[in-house]
């Protein structure tokens, strides 16, 4: 018996399955790209913001879903990263695009000197670090006059550009942080990385027995959360044109982040997907209700994480068998 | 000498479990460790694999002092080992448990690392079950992908924590051959069992701990012969065990 007659007829179905998303991605893909020339400068300002929340939601959401490290200062990535970008193009004069590689550059940096720091901690006391370290970020910002003080920085560079420009720019930026986060995301969870974070996260005395370094694998994933985040920041100041210690460096951040993630459902690569669109749902929506509506958020995170722990997606998951980016590896055949 | 403990102490709180172990097993050993419930057996395995620090003495691996090591590091030397009681990845299929393994133990990629889990998971009778999640597992399963992940970080000495419990006699012919072929391929093994005939018909050397203290050592039958042995046996299965293997 040959195996070929059974592989033969399977090949043009592979291709053909195959196709399809593929085709659908791309199409998607193009009516993104294509956005500014049909759309108004109000939705692509909405749409950026959205992309860089998902961005950040998706960065925290790595941390504490596959991490287990719940931080709750995660504004100082966004505010390391938005300053970074609007200190190096004031002072180098350059154009703020060329300047995001070094805002991502010295999120990463700034990750790597924080995780010395903030490893030593764990637990409840590694989340109270953080946000401890983020309020001392925002004290210093405060204090640093090169940096603005209190009333912080505009992004001089911008007002070079006209209007058009600006927006597109901006927002093709804000499109490239949130495919990038989804791909770097995902990705990451089909690597080496995923599975042993996974590991660690199912049982870390089994994972250490087995070869998993558990340090190395937390600090790889701090530093890819922290540097997207930091960008997300980065991109998502380029559309506010200011930078303030009070707003780049608040809670609120944080508070973002982790309502969309758990609305969607932490831990899974499709949560703060949902959690985003819902977020953002709810805030066009109820937003007029001042603050009604943050205390509706509020109430509904602790609703969601009391009936549907795993958020949304858990709940659609469970309706319609779908694993649309799942990292499930099967035993491959001989 | 592949491994050697020098004075290992180990204390939990005010209960001193372990309080001066020396022990030396030989590249190529087949070692039986029997002893009575809470006689240590379980926290040497810990303190061998880095699971738990010693609190005094050395770990000695192939002449390289291990002592300062975490457990991830001196898997990836070559201690790989099962649990007692089974830690399985729950959120993973029996298979990429193996491919952890075969990943961070054994320090493969790709193609490699798939081929090791794979062999680990067949060796182990689970191929069957290969792909689906530990936490549907059956206990037996569960005890089978300890071995399969132990093996499958491709180790130098290997420590059995007490695979063969609950197993029918022929499931345990089965597992007798299995460790004894890895012990063929090369492989250091250390075997704890309260099932003392099984690990007689394979072991080269038995081991008797009690209290953390080593009550005899030597080879299978004038271990069993030790009168230590017998006084901390008397009455127990294992005594009857004893007994019934002399004749
Ligand atoms: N984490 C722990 N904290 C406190 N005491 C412990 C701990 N682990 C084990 N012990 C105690 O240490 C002693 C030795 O335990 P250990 O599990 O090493 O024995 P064992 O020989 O493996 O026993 P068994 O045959 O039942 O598996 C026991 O008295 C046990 O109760
Ligand atoms: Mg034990």
């Amino acid at each position: 018996m040959s195996d070929t007659p059974t592989i033969m007829p399977a090949a043009p179905n592979v291709l053909r399955t195959a196709m399809l998303p593929l085709t659908m991605a791309l199409i998607g893909c193009a009516v993104l790209v294509a956005l500014p020339w049909y759309a108004s400068f109000a939705t692509q300002r909405l749409l950026v913001e959205g992309f860089t929340v998902f961005a950040i939601a998706m960065a925290w959401n790595l941390l504490a879903g596959y991490g287990g490290l719940v931080v709750v200062g995660h504004q100082m990535f966004v505010g390391v990263g938005a300053y970074a970008l609007f200190a190096s193009s004031n002072w180098l004069g350059l154009n703020p695009w060329l300047c995001l590689p070094v805002a991502a550059l010295v999120s990463a940096l700034f990750s790597l000197i924080s995780s010395v720091p903030m490893f030593r901690l764990s637990g409840a006391h590694f989340a109270v670090g953080t946000w401890v370290l983020a309020e001392m970020l925002h004290i210093l910002t405060l204090n640093t006059s090169w940096l603005g003080a209190g009333a912080g920085m505009p992004l001089e560079a911008l007002g070079d550009f006209d209007r058009w420009t600006r927006n597109a720019g901006v927002y093709w930026a804000a499109l490239a942080v949130g495919l990038g986060a989804l791909a770097i995301a995902t990705t990451v969870l089909h690597g080496p990385l995923g599975l042993a974070l996974m590991s660690v996260r199912d049982n870390e005395a089994a994972a250490l027995a087995s070869g998993v370094s558990v340090r190395r694998a937390k600090l790889s994933l701090w530093l890819i959360s922290g540097t997207m985040t930091g960008l997300a920041g980065a991109v998502s100041y380029m559309n506010t044109l200011q930078v303030t210690p009070d707003a780049t460096f608040s809670l609120n951040w944080t508070a973002i982040a982790i309502f969309t993630a758990v609305l969607g459902g932490i831990g899974t690569l499709e949560g703060p997907l949902v959690g985003t669109v819902l977020y953002f749902l709810l805030r066009e929506v109820f937003a007029d209700y001042g603050a009604w509506y943050l205390i509706g958020l509020g109430m509904l995170a602790i609703a969601t994480m009391v009936v549907a722990p795993g958020g949304a997606w858990s709940l659609i998951a469970r309706r319609w068998p779908i694993d649309l980016l799942g990292v499930r590896r099967s035993m491959p055949p001989l | 000498m592949l491994l050697e403990l020098r004075h290992v102490s180990k204390r939990y709180g005010a209960m001193m479990v372990v309080p001066d172990l020396s022990l030396s097993v030989a590249e190529g050993d087949f070692v039986g460790v029997i002893g009575p419930n809470g006689a240590g057996k379980t926290t040497v395995f810990g303190l061998i694999s880095g699971g738990l620090r010693c609190d005094a003495g050395a770990v000695v691996l192939g002449g390289l002092d291990v002592t300062a090591l975490g457990a991830d590091e001196r898997c990836r030397a070559g201690i790989g080992r099962t649990f007692q009681i089974p830690h399985p990845f729950q959120g993973m299929t029996a298979y990429e448990n193996a491919l952890v393994a075969a990943t961070f133990g054994a320090g493969l990629r790709g193609r490699q690392a798939q081929a090791l889990a794979r062999d680990a998971i067949e060796r182990c009778g689970l191929e069957a079950a290969a792909d689906i999640l530990a936490a549907r597992l059956t206990l037996l399963q569960r005890k089978r992908l300890e071995l399969a992940r132990a093996i499958a970080t491709r180790p130098r000495l290997l420590l059995l924590d007490e695979v063969a419990g609950g197993l029918t006699d022929g499931e345990m012919n089965q597992l007798l051959q299995l460790v004894v072929s890895i012990h063929r391929s090369g492989v250091t093994v250390l075997w704890i069992e309260h099932l003392v005939h099984a690990l007689v018909s394979a072991a080269g050397r038995l081991v008797v701990l009690a209290d953390g203290r080593l009550l005899s050592d030597g080879d299978p039958g004038s271990v069993m012969q030790d009168r230590a042995v017998r006084e901390t046996y008397l009455g127990s299965d294992i005594d009857e065990e004893l007994t019934h293997a002399e004749h």
